[in-house]
């Protein structure tokens, strides 16, 4: 499975994505991430992007999605872990001032 | 004298140089089929290019060719004294020829044009380039869906065809002409068998082929030869495109004919 | 940074239409670096462009893409090299019948499994990129010439390709357009690593983005190196080019003549 659910009470849902988050893993990533938000009352979704080995604009563009169905809910995404490449990529999209409420900054906590 | 046998020469290598691009075009044109990505939109699209925007110019000349069928078919049958055979005479030369021929050619004229222009200002704004560049084959993409269209519209445009015809030769010959109505409809029933509605199928799909295999290749190929990428080598394709469909529908009915009858 | 070249380009020859447009042409195309090909216009650049996009076909053991041999390509090894790459045409080559968007999208929809949710916002981040996305949903004949050759780098980035071919990106654009293009394209080299070539004989933008230059004239390389060495060329034609001097004309007095009264 990439996507391990972590975590989860009534509004909360911890997941963590254990693949690249690129053009080939974000379909099958994106339809389990969708079944889990829709479910029930998840108001905050905190993903754990530690095992994240590379990501592309699909990558971006599914964070994006996800970013914007929880709030339209009025909930919140949380991002932890993101690496360097990541990020930057999530630069190039000038997308980091949209997520910056959602990214986590991790430097030296050993997760 | 030296001038002449190379310019013959010449001749001859182009012609079998195109000949063979053609058979390769059309081979590409067919594996597209299992080759891209099963996707009917683009399939769907097509259909409604090719045909239902051709009912309104297919219906048209239907009527018209019936009526004149009609007229003269009389003029003809009357001098034997068989004017009631005249719902047969123009139901047979409808469904076994003029059909699948003048519905071929219609649809040559309109949609047939039309896209090897479009494929052909394709070629020369460089968008067959790109379409290689991000690795779609672009046989695949442009040509297959439209002979997957035509393999279906054709056949239907030209049973459409038949019935508006034979629809317009009742006008003419039983209104006008007075020709039993009973007479001209049960002329019908009798004459035409399964042998002449499936002449009419296999020609419809023959010409089908031809028609997109034809104008797609010239508008694939616009000023790839001359060099010259510009506008007038469009127009110049367009018109040869609907020049040797069109030559190649009337040689091949004859031969589909001769092979069915 | 990688010590290998992508490229390496060897003695390549070319013909068009009976003409040989390229002599022994040879340079390499370093990893994560933008190489700027430059020279007067027919010099061959465009020739040069088609054959490392392999839309032209190379022979045999002339140009070499990460060790392999171009010219013994099969198919599937040309579609996987064309799915590494990225390619901007000179005018944008936008499909007509496809909004802006849907151009970018095309690649997507025919290559990957992506929901077009997913495809129309990478259309959108790659149209933002460029500067674009409100004409998002507008046809290519109902923008300007400038804003089609825009969409198209928009579209060449469709797929993040690891390599990205650039003919002319600022030929038709106003100076600020074009300096934002060229700062997209150092942006795409320093955040993706990627390796880009640029081919273009607009001066500014080539010495404010170029790590390598590439000097052309009638089909020969008259000069290869960093920014400072073509400064600093004592090639004369390569000065030429760079001071934007005008040929004297090309004709002698007398063949001018006979031209003009045959």
């Amino acid at each position: 499975m990439a996507v391990v659910l972590r975590d989860q009470d009534s509004q909360k849902v911890v997941l963590e994505i254990q693949d690249a988050l690129d053009r080939n893993t974000v379909p099958e990533i994106r339809k389990q991430i969708l079944k889990i938000i829709k479910k029930r009352d998840i108001r905050q979704v905190d993903i754990l992007a530690h095992g994240v080995t590379s990501m592309d604009t699909a990558g971006v563009a599914l964070l994006l999605e996800t970013w914007r169905t929880l709030e339209k809910k009025s909930g919140a995404l949380k991002l932890r872990g993101l690496n360097e490449g990541a990020l930057r990529i999530i630069q190039l999209a000038r997308l980091n001032d949209v997520l910056s409420g959602s990214i986590v900054e991790e430097r030296n906590e050993g997760h | 004298m030296l001038r002449l046998v190379e310019a013959l020469g010449s001749w001859g290598l182009r012609t079998v140089r195109g000949l063979g691009r053609m058979g390769i075009f059309f081979f590409l044109m067919v594996r597209g089929a299992f080759h891209a990505p099963k996707k009917y939109h683009p399939v769907l699209k097509q259909i409604h290019f090719i045909g239902t925007k051709s009912f309104f110019v297919i219906a048209f000349t239907a009527a018209f060719t019936g009526m004149v069928l009609a007229l003269q078919g009389y003029y003809t049958l009357s001098k034997f004294g068989s004017e009631g055979l005249l719902g047969s005479a123009v139901a047979l030369s409808l469904i076994r020829e003029l059909g699948p021929v003048l519905t071929a050619l219609m649809v040559t004229g309109r949609a047939g044009s039309a896209m090897c222009a479009e494929i052909g200002i394709m070629r020369i704004e460089e968008q067959i380039d790109a379409l290689e560049c991000m690795a779609i084959d672009p046989h695949a993409y442009l040509v297959t869906p439209r002979v997957m269209a035509a393999l279906i519209a054709l056949p239907l445009l030209t049973a459409f065809c038949n019935v508006v015809g034979i629809f317009g030769g009742y006008l003419i010959g039983v209104e006008l002409l007075g020709v039993s109505a009973g007479a001209y409809m049960d002329g019908i029933y009798t004459s035409v068998a399964w042998n002449d509605v499936y002449m009419g199928i296999v020609k419809s799909i023959c010409f089908a082929v031809l028609i997109i295999w034809i104008c797609t290749y010239k508008g694939f190929y616009t000023g790839v030869d001359e060099g010259n990428f510009g506008p007038e080598e469009v127009s110049r394709a367009t018109t040869q495109a609907v020049v040797f469909a069109s030559i190649s529908i009337l040689m091949s009915d004859y031969i589909l004919t001769s092979i069915l009858m | 940074m990688s010590a290998s070249p992508v490229i390496t380009i060897r003695n390549l020859n070319s013909h068009y239409q009976g003409h040989q447009v390229l002599h022994d042409v040879s340079f390499q195309v370093p990893r994560n670096q933008i190489t700027v090909i430059m020279g007067m216009s027919g010099c061959g650049k465009t020739t040069l462009l088609r054959h490392l996009v392999a839309l032209k076909k190379t022979g045999l053991n002339q140009i070499e893409v990460d060790g392999k041999d171009m010219g013994k390509y099969q198919e599937k090894e040309l579609s996987a090299y064309r799915r590494r790459i990225g390619v901007l045409f000179q005018s944008g080559a936008l499909f007509n019948s496809l909004s802006v968007a849907e151009n970018i999208a095309v690649p997507l929809k025919v290559h990957t499994a992506l929901p077009g949710e997913i495809i129309r916002i990478m259309a959108l981040i790659k149209l933002n990129m460029v500067g674009l996305v409100d004409v998002a949903d507008y046809l290519p004949s109902q923008l300007s010439g400038g804003m089609r050759k825009r969409a198209g780098l928009a579209r060449s980035l469709a797929m993040d390709p690891e390599i990205l071919f650039v003919d002319e990106p600022s030929a038709g654009l106003d100076p600020i357009t074009a300096a934002a293009l060229d700062q997209l394209i150092l942006e795409l080299k320093e955040t993706l690593g990627m390796t880009i070539i640029v081919v273009t004989h607009e001066l500014r933008s080539a010495f404010d983005i170029a790590d390598q230059m590439v000097v052309m004239d009638k089909g020969r390389i008259l000069q290869a190196g960093s920014p400072d060495t073509i400064r600093e060329s004592g090639n004369e034609r390569v000065q030429q080019f760079l001071r934007r001097e005008a040929d004297q004309g090309s004709l002698k007095t007398e063949e001018y003549v006979a031209q003009l009264m045959a």
